[in-house]
């Protein structure tokens, strides 16, 4: 269920974005669709340039969004101090992630001329799409629990008796899954094969348990197919903590690259706000 | 595992490196348009915006001197239409070097109302070509629109030479050239103004029909009119005629050789000079003598002319009669040279007393006696004594002739104003005074006090007449020492309240005599009602309240020794405060023990 209220949200935010998108683009689209020259003019130029009233509003709400959108590694940083659930601040984190990046884009007239702009452009293009793939890791990203998986054993005892204490025990005589906390991405995704490997013999110790169990117990044809599914689950759910300790460390180092190109945006954002408002480009409270 | 940065570093170095082939124009939002080409780069930003201001006007003016120019004078497209507007708002910059900066309002040069420059154009102006009249360069060389002048003579060659100045519209309009206002062309602004009978003539007569108006000769009248003396008078017909009348007889007259006939000459007959033959000489010579009886007996000389230069008689200009005046026997001096002609020369009188037989040998025969005969005594009545001709005041009487009266100015009267004393009521200020004593003009303000004084010498028996404040008193019986000499009397002598009430001034029989009598006590009694009782005098004297040596033993019984002497008086006599609030230092101590001072380190308990 709350799998489901989670993509509903994600649903609802998607439809959002592409409305606002939608909404500025139908207003702007006869200006932005001409080139740098014929903009000059046309009646909008003094309305959705980056410089004029509406277009440096956009500039200045993405931006304000962008800013509180850096509130979240704030939280994340003073954690301790538990301000709201991390969930709904990562939910505001995309939200005005996404919001922001749209109004920034609407703001530049979808032309990024200087330098500055174009590293901000990157670097905010960067920034929001490495920000939905570590989302996507994020949802993908299982968490080490294994009761599921006792669940799963505990109906497999009707069938084998006694299964259940084998499996744990071959599963637990494994090594603890690999975990690479300070790991760049690149040694993350190296790493990739190894956790591929602990997966397998995970599974393939469950196997061999119940392969043993099989052969001592005779079972009509609709057990054995509700057995061999329980045990293909089992052999799933046994993967868990591999998985969850592989996604945990690929989010870390993911998000490691995703901070660092957040934190060039807001340098260059950082001296394009300075730039033009040192040359008098204060928006509404330009002299 | 430690954190290795590389890869950081690498991102940081790749995202530079966007930046590193222009790193020029980091901040730069586009190239600049050709024309500006030379300001691209990001150290030059400040060459055309300015903190605070994006574009400032006034930094675009620097190189735009001509645009400057335009917004100086409210003048042209920039100055009138577009002043309140900032540069930027319309050449928008950082689009491109092949941007065209120049945004010709309406969509393009042809459609451009030139009306917004503040200069319609109309008529015939509105089929000339932009660059037949926008043809120079601005100061950086480049063509430009800017900076043309309005006057018609800026683009078109004046054919009147500048005669009828630069306002074209005055005669001409935007139709065509050819359309003269004939109503508005004014003919004496040309070589040859229209005057008397030529203003009625029509155009035609002399510009022909069709008309033709350039190439007209008008030198001689001749040009035009025909010589009726078929050539028997030598030079230009304007030595007799003028263009009022041909027979203009007044004019002629104005115009007769040798010397004017205007004035007392103009109802004199041709024949009456010319006795001869009119184109001859007369008879009698062209000199005034030969026909005037010179009045003056020669005084003036032989030259009637220098005069009766307008040939009158009578009634000479003001300047003539003033300049040949010295030559009578009354020059006019001073207030004189401003007196109307006919103030003495009054035409109601007849002509032979109006001048040679007017009175002049005294003042009197033209000025009324304002003093009405009260000085007829002195100098037989002669105003010359008191006044000259600079005018009636001030008199010549000065303080050098008041010393011949009975009352010699002396002192302070020397600076009083004649009215002063001599006040109203004679005809003009009372002359003649008997007043001489000093109490007949001035208050005595000592009241009774002075009585026997004043009969014998009246106030100055102590007075004089150079200074009331410094008088001639004998103080011997009180003699003023020290800084008493320097004291001012009314210090001493003050206006007491008794005086005051009696309306009297300042006592001066009666002051004490006694120090406090004027000096506060500011010992207040210590050394009055203390014993042994002090005067003032057994310690102060009149030079100066201060006491310059004061020998402590002597006079208090009590040596100042050893440490003692180095004691800052204060030390022992402090200040205090007595009942009623005032502060008084405390110089009799009554005491003389050293524990009277001092507290006793050794045995207190003893005391």
């Amino acid at each position: 269920m709350a799998r489901l209220r989670t993509h509903k949200a994600q649903i609802v935010l998607g439809l959002c974005v592409v409305a606002l998108a939608a909404l500025l683009l139908r207003r702007g689209a006869s200006f932005y669709g001409l080139s740098l020259d014929a903009r000059v003019d046309h009646p909008d130029f003094r309305v959705l340039s980056p410089g004029s009233p509406v277009g440096h509003g956009y500039g200045v709400v993405g931006t304000a969004l962008i800013f509180t959108n850096l509130l979240y590694l704030a939280r994340r940083r003073f954690a301790a101090a538990r301000l709201g659930s991390m969930r709904n601040w990562l939910d505001l984190h995309v939200f005005t992630g996404l919001f922001g990046s749209v109004l920034v884009v609407f703001h530049s007239a979808f032309q990024a001329r200087s330098q500055v702009a174009i590293l901000t452009s990157v670097s905010l293009g960067f920034v929001v799409v490495s920000g939905i793939i570590g989302r996507y890791f994020y949802g993908l990203t299982p968490t080490a629990d294994l009761s599921e998986l006792r669940r799963v054993l505990d109906a497999l005892e009707r069938f084998l008796p006694g299964v259940s204490a084998p499996i744990m025990q071959s599963i637990r005589a494994l090594p603890a899954p690999t975990s690479r906390e300070r790991a760049s991405l690149a040694m993350s995704l190296a790493a990739i094969p190894a956790w591929r490997r602990e997966q397998e013999l995970r599974r393939q110790a469950v196997h061999d348990v119940c392969a043993g169990f099989l052969q001592q117990h005779s079972l009509d044809p609709a057990a054995r197919k509700e057995t061999k599914r329980l045990i293909n689950e089992a052999g799933k759910l046994a993967r868990q903590p591999v998985r969850a300790a592989a996604g945990a460390s690929l989010l870390r180092s993911w998000r490691s690259l995703h901070r660092f190109t957040a934190l060039l945006m807001i340098l260059s954002v950082t001296v394009h706000i300075v730039v033009a408002w040192v040359f008098g480009f204060r928006w509404i409270f330009s002299s | 595992m430690t954190q290795r940065p590389s890869w950081r570093l690498a991102v940081l170095g790749a995202w530079l490196l966007m930046a590193a082939p222009v790193s020029a124009q980091l901040l730069s939002p586009g190239e600049l348009a050709k024309a500006h080409a030379k300001l691209e780069g990001d150290s030059e930003c400040l060459k055309c915006h300015s903190s605070g201001k994006r574009i400032e006007t006034s930094l675009c003016t620097s190189c735009h001197d001509d645009i400057g120019a335009e917004l100086k004078r409210h003048a042209g497209l920039h100055g009138n239409t577009y002043a309140a507007k900032a540069c930027g708002e319309c050449h928008v910059e950082h689009r491109g070097r092949n941007y065209d900066l120049v945004r010709w309002p309406g969509g393009g040069r042809e459609h451009f109302a030139h009306a917004d420059t503040g200069w319609p154009l109309v008529d015939k102006h509105t089929q000339v070509q932009c660059n037949k009249c926008h043809n120079t360069k601005n100061t950086r060389g480049a063509p430009t629109f800017v900076g043309l002048s309005q006057t018609c003579s800026s683009c078109h060659k004046d054919p009147h030479d500048n005669r009828f100045g630069n306002d074209c519209k005055q005669c001409h309009n935007e139709k065509a050239w050819t359309q003269v206002d004939k109503q508005r062309f004014d003919h004496a602004k040309t070589r040859y103004p229209l005057l008397g009978k030529h203003q009625s003539v029509q155009c035609a007569k002399c510009h022909g029909e069709p008309a033709k108006w350039r190439g007209i000769e008008f030198s001689t009248c001749t040009n035009c009119h025909k010589d009726p003396h078929k050539g028997r008078f030598e030079g230009a017909c304007t030595g007799c005629h003028v263009e009022t009348g041909w027979k203009d007889l007044h004019m002629q007259r104005t115009a007769h050789p040798g010397l004017s006939i205007m004035g007392g000459h103009t109802s004199v007959k041709c024949e009456t000079c010319h006795d001869r033959k009119i184109d001859e000489p007369p008879s009698k010579g062209a000199r005034c003598v030969g026909c005037h009886v010179p009045v003056h007996e020669a005084k003036f000389g032989n030259n009637c002319a220098e005069c009766h230069k307008s040939i009158q008689w009578m009634g000479l200009a003001d300047a003539v009669g003033r300049q040949a005046h010295d030559q009578t026997a009354f020059v006019l001096r001073d207030k004189h040279e401003r007196v109307a002609c006919t103030d003495c020369h009054s035409p109601k009188l007849s002509a032979n007393k109006r001048f040679r037989q007017l009175t002049f040998d005294r003042c009197v025969a033209c000025h009324q006696d304002s003093h009405q005969g009260e000085f007829s005594a002195r100098d037989g009545g002669e105003c010359a004594s008191c006044h000259d001709e600079r005018g009636f005041s001030p008199t010549r009487f000065g303080v050098e002739a008041h010393a011949s009266t009975r009352f010699a100015l002396l002192g302070q009267h020397v600076t009083v104003a004649c009215a002063s004393c001599h006040v109203a009521p004679r005809p003009r200020l009372d002359w003649r005074m008997d007043k001489q004593a000093c109490a007949q003009c001035h208050e005595n303000p000592h009241g009774a006090q002075f009585d026997t004084e004043m009969k014998a010498g009246g106030c100055a028996h102590c007075h004089n007449a150079k200074d009331w404040k410094q008088p001639n008193i004998d103080h011997s019986s009180w003699p003023l020492t020290g800084a008493h000499s320097n004291a001012a009397c009314a210090s001493c002598h003050h206006v007491s309240e008794a005086d005051a009430k009696a309306g009297r001034g300042a006592s001066y029989r009666g002051a004490p005599r006694e120090c406090e009598g004027c000096h506060e006590d500011v010992h207040k009694g210590q050394f009055r009602l203390s014993e042994p009782v002090r005067s003032c005098k057994d310690c102060h004297t009149t030079t100066a309240f201060q006491i310059e040596s004061f020998d402590h033993q002597a006079r208090t019984g009590f040596a100042l020794e050893g440490k003692h002497e180095r004691v800052g008086c204060p030390k022992c006599h402090g200040s205090e405060t007595l009942r009623n609030g005032e502060a008084v230092r405390r110089f009799r101590l009554g005491y003389d023990k050293c524990r009277d001072c001092h507290a006793d380190p050794h045995r207190p308990e003893m005391r």
